[in-house]
């Protein structure tokens, strides 16, 4: 399983290599249980600085997407059990802002990925599962 | 007296003279034999590597610090060897300073081939540890596990029955160092960068770990070898000139054998699996794009 960063981007290391992780994990490409590289393996292949990468499994381990264990490095978590939605604008952000770093990596610009969305919408509403207009 | 005729010494000198300038001759062809093509071919086929425009340049040229070090190694050995025996007032091949010559080469060259890692500007990484059981399989591991196995039980042998008397301390210390070079050589090529972003390049990379640390566990299998024969000898003083004969034969054999079975003939870890997958980009991503 490939990881990349582009140094042309504007987007910072930091962000792609934690929006690539996350959106590989929420995605199930990395399976619940997956060892994860070690800090400077990872750190050392992308050229990026150990803190760097560190810093992305923090991040990855506060949003519950992997647990750091002594000895056992870093593995992906076990998915979240579903709980009641109690406040769809902290649902949504997650998601949203993975998105927003994956259109910006990838070079397009604001309205690129609204028009995405508003396509992907569209496409919902014809298969049926009616989203609000 | 005639040993001191300036004659005989002046022609005995001149004799060493063009004996040393012929192995120095022999060192030198060993040292400049080409690269030929079909060792590459041999390396693509047998660690399953398909070779393309892209990786082919990177392949050869880490092929070739190996190669070149390890000729290197092997006529510096063998002159060493050469100059050891000369001294002791023997002219021969000495095929263990060759071979040791050659091993040490082979540590260079493992070391060398890291400043080869020029990935460009964008990287690329695999998210899986690197560790030995990916790049040798569980039956090199083994074997070299079990004669790391009986050096330490030999030694032990040896130390019980004859204390640790002056004739055991090199090869004590021999086997030490050869087992900190393995190691910490073994480290270097697991640790060592990999960031191409190209997955030909990366295919060619994870190959030439396979292949550097498997000749690295059959260099280490065959370099046990002087140091086996001196603890079971050592171990066991009182063993007649036949058995112990016997005894160096086997253990040579064995050790050899081993060592060259596992360096060239032995399955890679890669046989059977699958390239470096990229990442998998989520449907939803690709509609984004368009």
């Amino acid at each position: 399983m490939i990881i990349d960063v582009d140094p042309s981007s504007p987007v910072p290391p930091f962000e792609q290599v934690r929006a690539q992780l996350a959106e590989m994990i929420r995605a199930g490409a990395l399976p619940p249980g997956f060892r994860l590289a070690p800090i400077r393996q990872l750190a050392a292949d992308l050229a990026l600085a150990p803190g760097t990468v560190a810093r992305v499994y923090r991040e990855l381990e506060r949003e519950g997407l992997v647990v750091s264990r002594v000895r056992h490095g870093t593995v992906v978590a076990d998915p979240p059990t579903p709980s009641p939605v109690t406040d769809s604008a902290a649902v949504l952000a997650t998601p949203a802002r993975t998105y927003a770093a994956t259109t910006a990596r990838l070079g397009r610009s604001l309205d690129d990925a609204l028009a995405a969305v508003r396509e992907q919408w569209a496409l919902l509403a014809e298969e049926g599962s009616s989203p609000r207009a | 007296m005639s040993g001191t005729d300036p004659f005989i010494i002046a022609i005995a000198g001149g004799v060493l003279l063009l004996v040393l300038a012929l192995y120095g001759y022999v060192a030198l062809l060993i040292a400049r034999w080409p690269l030929k093509e079909t060792t590459v071919d041999r390396f693509a086929r047998r660690q399953s590597l398909e070779l393309t425009p892209t990786n082919a340049t990177h392949v050869v040229g880490a092929l070739l610090i190996t190669h070149t070090w390890r000729r290197a190694g092997l006529a510096l050995g063998l002159l060493l060897g050469a100059g050891f025996d000369i001294r002791h007032g023997v002219l021969g091949l000495h095929l263990l300073g060759g071979f040791l010559g050659w091993f040490a080469g082979a540590v260079i060259a493992e070391w060398r081939i890291g400043s080869l890692d020029e990935p460009g500007e964008r990287r690329a990484a695999d998210l899986s540890p690197r560790g030995v059981g990916r790049f040798l399989t569980p039956l090199v591991v083994g074997l070299a596990a079990v004669s790391a196995l009986v050096c330490g039980i030999l030694l032990i042998v040896a130390i019980a029955r004859t204390g640790v008397p002056g004739d055991l301390l090199p090869w004590l210390v021999y086997l030490v160092a050869l087992g900190l070079v393995l190691a910490l050589t073994a480290r270097a090529i697991i640790n060592r960068p990999s960031g191409f972003a190209d997955p030909d390049l990366r295919e060619a990379d994870d190959a030439l770990r396979c292949h550097g640390l498997t000749v690295l566990a059959g260099c280490g299998i065959a370099a046990a070898y002087p140091a086996v024969t001196a603890l079971v000898l050592t171990a066991y003083p009182d063993m007649s000139a036949s058995w112990s004969l016997m005894w160096t034969a086997w253990i040579l054999i064995g050790c050899v054998a081993l060592g060259w079975w596992v360096a060239t003939k032995s399955p890679s870890a890669r046989a059977g699996r699958g390239r470096i997958r990229p990442a998998q980009v989520p449907e939803d991503a690709g509609a984004a794009q368009q």
